[in-house]
């Protein structure tokens, strides 16, 4: 695939892309943003507390621009940077246009970041674009042995069916049509740590907008929709946090955490048609000029990357127990094992259940929760521990055991385990109706 | 249609051991760091999971013991109470009290410094027949003036059999130099007793035996290796309920 020119970032015009088809000239732009918003709940803190909220730093990287195919020269990019609203870019005509007959203007978008949650307007711009995402996900194995994990979506955004016509100057009746999509696709490789944690994020941009022709001899039109060629990178590693992000191409945000909430790639797809043909049909998300001649279409396709990956704390407990410190008590005392979570703390709870004559375990007494650390690979100390605890009602022996669960605040993270039952010298009575049954299992 | 009535659940019934130890216990100062901060639970069940001696089906561990609860720095008395270690003794046969007692003496070293004063040590049942090998060379060759006078008192609460079964057990220790025995005594005024008494009810009877004579050495080492000794000799003598041990010494602790 051929590497267009390319070109330092700064400030500058938008870029218009032209080639020439049979003669003619064909223009179409496909414009990216990518909007990056933080996700108030998901509350995009590092686990040390450090606010990430900083969003707005100047592009530091060389940015090839996209050259024409032919010789072309393409013009200069604007370095992209956050801005709290969009940039209008320029209308702008090549001078290589004048030698042949001008059919489109392209009319380029920004390429700047937004604020989603701050700014309605994008969230508004997209609602009503007919839009497919599909999302693919894949997550490796949780185990503290296994490499880290990695998660991959695929998002695409489809314009929807665009009819074009061929159409008798006379009598305006179609004579020929096919119809097309573009659906841009943008993967996004996301990479954790062992404890889950986001790392980096990387955005391959595939801006190709494929277009299916329902009927073959209509080459015209499906030059129309020749895709642009390959992306290229122009972010790096040295990209310290998520300001800068690409028109085209592939960025890696290697910022962690900061990396981390709503991204938005927009596509505005402006199409011109050969003489003759017009556009007779399209979806709500696109507009078209005058004429029909000239169709601007846009989607979007919003990701949402996750600070933290599930992890798998361990929830374990001490052998269930009467208490040596009379009255005698049922006591059971819980705790949890960081496993390969991020996160340290924890909602940890404990509840003890006893077993009946009829063959069922029943919730006995409150449980006992605490928030605390948890242990690397033994138990913590008791004030990292949760307990719970049930007088004895007589000391006619039964079975007793403990169930804890652990729950982790902001990370995907939950695990119970049940202990399997004691008998010991301390019963209570038949709980009743009111007691929660829970079905009996093997000591 | 029947009220369903407490039950018990396969055939695991918990047997407890229990040790608490009485004097002075100088904590050393901690970390404080939140995750990493230990204490004599975390201390005891990590040791004893390092010596593969912990029980734990979570972490598919089989040992000795699972952890029940433990805690040190308490002080309640007199004589203080500084520390206790409960553990349910998960294997038949006696009671491991000897690796129990050695891991407690690890916890209790590096929590702090202490001068024990007395202990107490819980003996769960036994079967009639559970036997041990109680060999004595360990302390073979200790130096003389490491032995000290002690007094242990065993409480076989409700069973009144420990009376009658005191001469044999006398007899039955007799065949080893860490424990030298002088006397036997049934009477009241002479038998140890320290409070808290683990796992007591009110009403509970105490039949109590007490020996009295010099111990090799006043550790908890020792005192293990005298637990197993005198639950052994017990078990011998067909008495299968708990026991509780106490033994202090009347010189000057260690």
């Amino acid at each position: 695939m051929a590497r267009r020119p390319g070109g330092r970032c700064s400030a500058g015009s938008t870029p218009v892309r032209w080639r020439r088809s049979h003669g003619r000239h064909r223009a179409y732009t496909v414009l990216h943003k990518y909007a990056l918003t933080s996700i108030p709940e998901r509350t995009i803190v590092s686990a040390r507390g450090k606010s990430i909220a900083t969003l707005t730093q100047d592009c530091r990287s060389s940015m090839p621009a996209r050259g024409g195919r032919r010789g072309v020269a393409a013009p200069q990019r604007p370095c992209p940077h956050i801005r709290p609203t969009e940039r209008k870019s320029e209308v702008r005509t090549s001078s290589s246009l004048t030698r042949g007959r001008l059919l489109a203007v392209a009319v380029a978008a920004s390429a700047a970041l937004t604020l989603i949650a701050a700014t309605p307007a994008v969230a508004a711009h997209t609602k009503g674009h007919q839009q497919v995402a599909d999302t693919v996900m894949g997550l490796s194995g949780f185990s503290s042995a296994s490499p880290p994990p990695a998660r991959t979506v695929i998002q695409r955004v489809s314009t929807g069916p665009i009819q074009v016509s061929r159409i008798n100057s006379r009598t305006r009746t179609p004579q020929a049509t096919s119809s097309c999509t573009w659906d841009p696709t943008q993967t996004y490789t996301e990479n954790y740590s062992a404890q889950n944690t986001l790392t980096e994020v990387l955005v391959q941009n595939s801006d190709e907008p494929s277009c299916t022709i329902t009927m073959s001899a209509l080459s015209e039109v499906a030059n129309i929709v020749t895709p642009h060629t390959g992306t290229h990178n122009i972010g790096n590693a040295k990209c310290s946090n998520c300001s800068s992000l690409p028109v085209y191409g592939s960025y890696l945000c290697s910022a962690g955490l900061q990396c981390a909430g709503k991204w938005v790639a927009e596509w505005t797809v402006v199409q011109a048609d050969p003489p003759g043909w017009f556009f007779t049909s399209w979806p709500a998300g696109c507009t078209p000029n005058l004429l029909d001649t000239v169709l601007t279409c846009t989607g979007s396709a919003p990701e949402t990357v996750p600070p933290y990956l599930p992890c798998s704390p361990i929830a374990n407990s001490s052998s269930l127990h009467i208490s040596s410190t009379p009255p005698d008590a049922a006591s059971g005392h819980g705790w949890w094992l960081i496993n390969d979570c991020a996160q340290t703390k924890a909602n940890v709870t404990v509840q003890l259940q006893e077993f009946f004559s009829n063959g069922v375990w029943y919730d006995i007494g409150s449980p006992g929760s605490r928030v605390v650390y948890g242990g690397i690979t033994k138990s913590p100390g008791t004030s990292n521990q949760a307990s719970a605890r049930v007088l004895c009602s007589s000391t006619g022996e039964a079975a007793w055991r403990s169930v804890v669960t652990v729950t982790l605040p902001v990370q995907p993270g939950h695990g119970t385990y049940t202990r399997p039952g004691e008998n010991i010298p301390c019963s209570v009575p038949y709980p009743g109706a009111a007691g929660s049954a829970r079905p009996a299992t093997a000591p | 249609m029947n009220t369903p009535v407490p039950a018990p659940f396969g055939t695991r019934t918990a047997r407890v051991m229990f040790t608490a130890l009485f004097g002075e216990l100088a904590l050393y100062p901690t970390r404080h760091d939140p995750v990493r901060q230990q204490d004599a639970f975390s201390l005891f069940y990590g040791r004893s999971m390092d010596l593969g001696l912990l029980t734990d089906e979570r972490l598919e561990r089989s040992g000795l013991w699972g952890m029940n609860d433990a805690a040190a720095g308490e002080a309640a008395g007199p004589p203080p109470r500084v520390a206790w270690f409960q553990v349910g003794v998960t294997g038949n046969g006696l009671a491991p009290v000897v690796p129990f007692l050695a891991v407690a003496a690890a916890v209790i070293t590096r929590l702090g410094r202490l001068r024990l004063d007395a202990i107490q040590v819980l003996l769960p049942e036994r079967g009639k027949d559970d036997r041990s090998q109680v060999d004595d060379s360990w302390f073979a060759d200790l130096d003389p003036s490491l032995r000290v006078p002690v007094r242990v008192t065993l409480d076989a609460g409700p069973d009144e059999g420990i009376y009658t079964e005191a001469p044999a057990i006398l007899e039955r220790i007799q065949t080893q130099d860490v424990f030298r025995c002088d006397s036997l005594h049934l009477a009241e005024e002479d038998h140890l007793v320290l409070r808290p008494i683990p796992f007591e009810h009110p009403g509970d009877v105490h039949h109590r035996v007490t020996f009295t004579g010099t111990l090799a050495e006043w550790s908890l080492d020792a005192l293990g290796w005298l637990a197993a000794l005198l639950d052994d000799a017990a078990s011998r003598q067909r008495i299968t309920a708990p026991l509780l041990l106490t033994a202090d010494t009347s010189e000057g602790a260690a």
